[in-house]
């Protein structure tokens, strides 16, 4: 018997600590990386488990079973971690990629990455296309509408009444505004919901429901000049519509939900005048604004966090304090113009994009320096304009209407990761019409005068990291200090 | 039959395929005496040991019927588990019935299992100590297992900066 004696101590209770590191790590071996990661928070002892080689090679081998976990100085969580990064950026030359030759010619106004599809709008259609192991197909192509659509959105099914038996938790509902008066709800299998009531064409669709689980509700804006809101309860008979809120004058452009009071809507028109609106209160009319202010500039983004509303336009984004309906601080100036505005509330950072760059701004110090706000990077475009903008905290996509590149950038310090060329080849594609990006995966919409194309990237399984060579930088040296997969 | 004695002085007479549930009293066994004693493990804890090997032991001497080797193959293709997954359907069941203990007595029992090398329970029970942990934030777990929080706030909001990211969504 090789273990040392251990006094046989009936009395005292045992915790999990006097459990030895080899049991422990083999206990860990039943968890996911959130459990483990809570482990490694409970105590110093579970810490040194649960940042161990011996765990963390379980969890490399569990992912990414085709790479192998070198044996150096490198910790193998520090190498997970690394790859994780890497990953998240794009930052390789061997992606799964594929492309999908569309057969409209209107260019692409909506795009978004779902489990297996990507969902594309194109002037009064809708198109589902799904990607798998098998390659890329059409799923489904359909006249949503009578005309344009102005707006889409998708919220998970669950969170609703909608949500039935034979659908999967994981799915998503679209919602389309369109100039056809209506907003339609539907499901991939089939439409859901069809709501009437404004007066004129349907701009906008807040980007986020109302309401709490029980019931829900949307949100949307019209060049009525209406800002109405429907319930996504009621059945058949009930009217869905429930309030009709006037006070704008000028047609809708966006509406967002208070981060801090998810009962208040904020709506700003193109006059840039925003006004906020307590949907809890039952009556329909102008009682029901509870706040108004307007910023400069023509507005192309809105979102709230917390207390704060940033809304961009012009050339500057201004945050408002919904408390008080005052200017809070200006966050970013990008002159002359800004095309695009993604923040990311969590890391205190947000983004704008301009003409030939885009600027990564800190809020935090945007609110400290009163004399004017200055970007911590500039993100160089040449001769595009960044319209179409992907924030996360690993990386920032840029992607416009002249050039047929997305750039990639690293969050943490500007640093160009990759460059992808969208064309399907040979056909040559000015530019995008669309962009959508969703952790290691990136979709693109291509527009020309032969009818759109869709690119599509998956980087989950990549081995070959991209050198600066690649990117067209001086000298040769590998993004990653240590290559992980030789 | 073999004598097994407790660390608190009490003896349990046991069959040998019973005992031989146990890779290390085989090896003793093999080459020593039939009386053994087990100076780390009370009595207390050798009584469910004991139970756990007998049961084990009874159901392993017979042939699987084919309905549980099924279940087997289909079982043994999902589970993340090291050594072979219990097949029978009925003694998981039973398995499930015995781990249903408070944590210190489950710690005591992986403890004893891992010095007497029987690799099936230890399986079992660190699984269920794993099933206790799953989907707990690190607060939750520390109240589950009367685990103290030894770090400094400073260390605290380090680790959860150095942790966030497996909290996102990925």
């Amino acid at each position: 018997m090789a273990d040392p004696p251990m006094p046989a101590c009936p009395n005292n209770s045992r915790t999990l600590l006097d459990l030895d590191a080899d049991a422990l790590a083999h206990c860990f071996g039943f968890l996911d990386i959130r459990d483990i990661s809570n482990l490694s928070m409970t105590c110093k002892p579970l810490a040194r488990v649960a940042y161990s080689d011996c765990v963390w090679n379980r969890l490399f081998r569990e992912k990414w079973s085709h790479c192998s976990v070198s044996s150096g100085a490198i910790g193998v969580r520090e190498q997970y971690l690394a790859r994780h990064t890497a990953l998240q950026q794009l930052k390789f030359c061997d992606p799964w990629e594929i492309h999908f030759n569309n057969f409209y010619f209107e260019p692409a106004s909506h795009l978004f990455l779902e489990r297996n599809s990507i969902l594309l709008s194109q002037g009064f259609r809708i198109l589902r296309i799904r990607v798998d192991f098998a390659g890329i197909h059409l799923e489904e192509a359909f006249m949503a509408h009578g005309a344009r659509i102005t707006c889409m959105r998708l919220f998970p099914i669950v969170e609703t009444s909608l949500f039935r038996n034979g659908m999967h938790p994981m799915d998503n509902f679209i919602v389309t505004s369109s100039s056809d008066h209506t907003i339609r709800l539907r499901w991939k299998g089939g439409p859901l919901r069809c709501f009437k009531g404004h007066s004129g064409p349907v701009l906008s669709l807040a980007d986020t429901l109302l309401g709490d689980s029980g019931s829900k509700f949307l949100a949307s804006g019209g060049e009525d000049c209406t800002v109405r809101l429907w319930s996504l309860n009621t059945s058949g008979k009930q009217h869905p519509l429930v309030s009709t809120y006037r006070g704008h004058e000028k047609p809708l452009s966006f509406l967002t939900v208070a981060g801090h009071k998810s009962s208040l809507l904020v709506s700003i028109s193109k006059d840039s005048r925003v006004r906020v609106w307590d949907t809890s209160a039952s009556s329909s009319n102008l009682s029901s604004c509870v706040g108004m202010t307007s910023v400069t500039g023509q507005p192309i983004a809105m979102q709230c966090h917390d207390t704060l509303c940033y809304i961009a336009g012009g050339a500057f984004v201004t945050a408002i304090d919904l408390r008080t309906m005052q200017r809070a601080f200006t966050a970013a100036v990008h002159a002359p113009k800004m095309y695009s505005f993604q923040m990311l509330p969590s890391k205190w950072l947000m983004c704008t994009g301009g003409k030939d760059k885009a600027l990564l701004w800190d809020i935090r110090k945007s609110q400290e320096h009163q004399e004017g706000p200055e970007p911590v990077a500039e993100l160089e475009v040449n001769h595009n304009t960044v319209k179409f903008l992907h924030m996360d905290p690993y990386k920032i996509v840029t992607g416009g209407p002249f050039d047929y590149r997305v750039q990639v950038w690293e969050t943490g310090t500007g640093f160009l990761a990759n460059t992808l060329d969208c064309r399907p080849d040979p056909r040559e594609v000015a530019g995008l019409s669309a962009m959508a990006v969703d952790q290691c995966r990136i979709v693109t919409s291509g527009c020309s005068d032969s009818p759109e194309s869709v690119c599509y990237r998956d980087f989950s399984g990549c081995s070959l990291p991209v050198s600066l060579e690649d990117l067209g930088a001086v000298g040769s040296k590998f993004w990653e200090s240590a290559p992980l997969n030789d | 039959m073999i004598k097994l004695v407790s660390g608190d002085g009490a003896e349990f007479e046991v069959e040998e395929e019973v005992a031989f549930q146990s890779k290390i009293i085989k090896d003793i066994v093999a080459d020593a005496d039939d009386v053994i004693p087990l100076p780390t493990v009370s009595s207390k804890v050798l009584i469910q040991v004991i139970e756990y090997c007998r049961k084990h032991a009874a159901v392993n001497s017979f042939p699987l019927s084919p309905s549980s080797s099924a279940a087997a193959a289909a079982s043994s293709s999902s589970s993340i588990s090291y050594s072979k997954p219990v097949s029978d359907p009925a003694l998981r069941a039973w398995d499930n019935e015995f781990v249903k203990l408070n944590n210190s007595s489950l710690f005591d029992i992986v403890i004893a299992a891992n010095y007497l090398d029987i690799e099936e329970l230890v399986d079992l029970v660190l699984e269920t100590v794993a099933d206790r942990i799953k989907g707990k934030q690190a607060q939750e777990i520390r109240r589950q297992f009367n685990i103290e929080n030894d770090f400094t706030p400073e260390e605290e909001e380090a680790l959860r900066r150095e942790n966030s990211w497996a909290f996102q969504n990925n």
